[in-house]
């Protein structure tokens, strides 16, 4: 495939488009242990207003599962539209784990439904593990999902309106949640009775879990100032709405909407291994340059969770719209979204959204 | 923190009109641009709020959020 012009790399790396047509592709998760037959699914995207696709291992792209919304998507990107289908991941056993929003009356809520199929291409049963968390139809919604060590855990955004239930722990919003994969809650978390792992957050839409120290990080998006990167532990607080700054370790202080991350193993190579690379979406929508964002960038935290640096990777550099949005390293690379791809649907393109795939030269 | 002006081009770029917190009374009396122009006399229902997302705030390195509210930065 010819290298891509409208995406400038560090040196020593290529791009190449492996999906094309999607819809507002938020975020993509791999299967854990893919298989090496042609045609086997290698991963899945969310589309924002409802869908999840598969992708085989050859990038054919099919639908896995469709009409999750039960409300209908108004397109207001900034604003209203920032919402529908989001978070996604994988067990080892193929069930996909997606967050998204939900209509009841006319109340906005988030939940987590667990999805089930005989041959990872069509889901055939859907169960909500969990659910009946307030939301609000905009940002700050339930984010990403990731599973560790048979543990689900849920980002949940604060709802935007009321930031103090970040604080509040009979209250799900603003928080990491840690469930067993049936919903339930498990017997050793921080309080017994209750899913909540860690508190204080606000719109912490991307996680990743870190192999070299066995720990969840979190990309979480400040208000006017300071967008952050932190560890999370079992029981903190995490400041919000007071800090952004509490026990956070990098902060950019001019926002820069980070959105999914994940840290390099060897796909890369030695000099890579364990960096954090992290997508970095700017504005919502915004075509060509722009002050922020557009672009994906590598930090390397240290053993005493000292961010000992922060490169640009990868940049934008079209007259698009597009940004990384969604952002997962493969068996092969690093693989992310352009969320609204070259034409943007306010052109009038809403299936503009590709998947790209990064390696080294 | 510097004054933002009152002008085509940052109304233009403004997101005041997509923000959860801009109800039909604003769109009626077609409000927007807080930053610049100032509060709204409109009764105010906190939706959240989109200024930590918009290009007129972060060009001028405004840090506050709910200008409808607040006034317009100074």
């Amino acid at each position: 495939m010819p290298q891509q012009r409208n995406w400038e790399l560090r040196e020593g790396f290529k791009i190449e488009k492996v999906v094309s047509g999607l819809s507002l592709p938020v975020n993509l998760a791999f299967v854990p242990n893919p298989q090496n037959a042609k045609g086997a699914p290698l991963f899945y995207v969310t589309e924002l207003y409802g869908k999840i696709k598969v992708v085989t291992n050859e990038f054919k792209v099919s639908v896995f599962v469709d009409n999750l919304l039960n409300y209908q998507p108004d397109f207001k990107i900034p604003g209203t539209g920032e919402s529908g289908v989001i978070g996604i991941a994988v067990h080892e056993n193929e069930d996909v784990f997606a967050s998204m929003l939900y209509k009841e009356g006319k109340v906005f809520k988030n939940k987590v439904v667990k999805f089930t199929s005989k041959d990872g291409f069509k889901a055939e049963k859907a169960d909500t593990i969990i659910g009946n968390i307030l939301s609000i139809n905009a940002a700050h919604q339930v984010q990403a999902l990731t599973i560790h060590e048979e543990k689900l855990y849920v980002n949940v955004g604060d709802g935007m309106i009321n930031p103090d239930v970040a604080q509040d722990d009979e209250d799900l919003r603003g928080k990491i949640l840690r469930l067993n994969l049936d919903g339930s809650i498990p017997t050793d978390n921080p309080d017994p009775k209750s899913y909540v792992y860690a508190k204080g957050l606000r719109n912490p839409f991307g996680a990743a879990w870190r192999k070299s120290d066995n720990h969840l990080y979190i990309s979480d998006n400040g208000p006017a100032v300071d967008d952050r990167i932190a560890k999370i532990l079992p029981g903190e607080n995490y400041g919000w709405p007071n800090s952004m700054r509490t026990n956070s370790l990098f902060v950019w202080w001019y926002t820069e909407a980070p959105t999914a991350i994940d840290f390099a193993e060897d796909q890369f190579g030695a000099r890579h291994k364990d960096h954090l690379f992290v997508a970095l979406f700017g504005y919502a929508y915004v075509e060509g340059k722009a002050q922020k964002g557009k672009r994906i960038v590598e930090l390397f935290i240290d053993e005493y969770d000292n961010v000992k640096y922060l490169n640009d990777f990868a940049r934008y550099i079209g007259q698009g719209p597009a940004s990384p949005c969604g952002l997962a390293f493969g068996p092969d690379g690093l693989y992310f979204t352009d969320l609204h791809g070259e034409v943007g649907f306010k052109k009038g393109d809403k299936s503009g959204g590709n998947v790209w795939k990064i390696t080294k030269t | 923190m510097a004054k933002v002006a009152d002008t085509q081009e940052n109304m233009q770029k403004c997101i005041c009109g997509t923000c959860p917190t801009h109800d039909q009374c604003m769109k009626d009396k077609t409000q927007g641009l807080f930053c610049a122009k100032g509060k709204t006399d409109c009764k105010l229902t906190k939706n959240g709020c989109l200024c930590g997302a918009c290009p007129v705030a972060s060009e001028h390195k405004l840090d506050k959020m709910y200008y409808c509210e607040i006034d317009a930065a100074e």
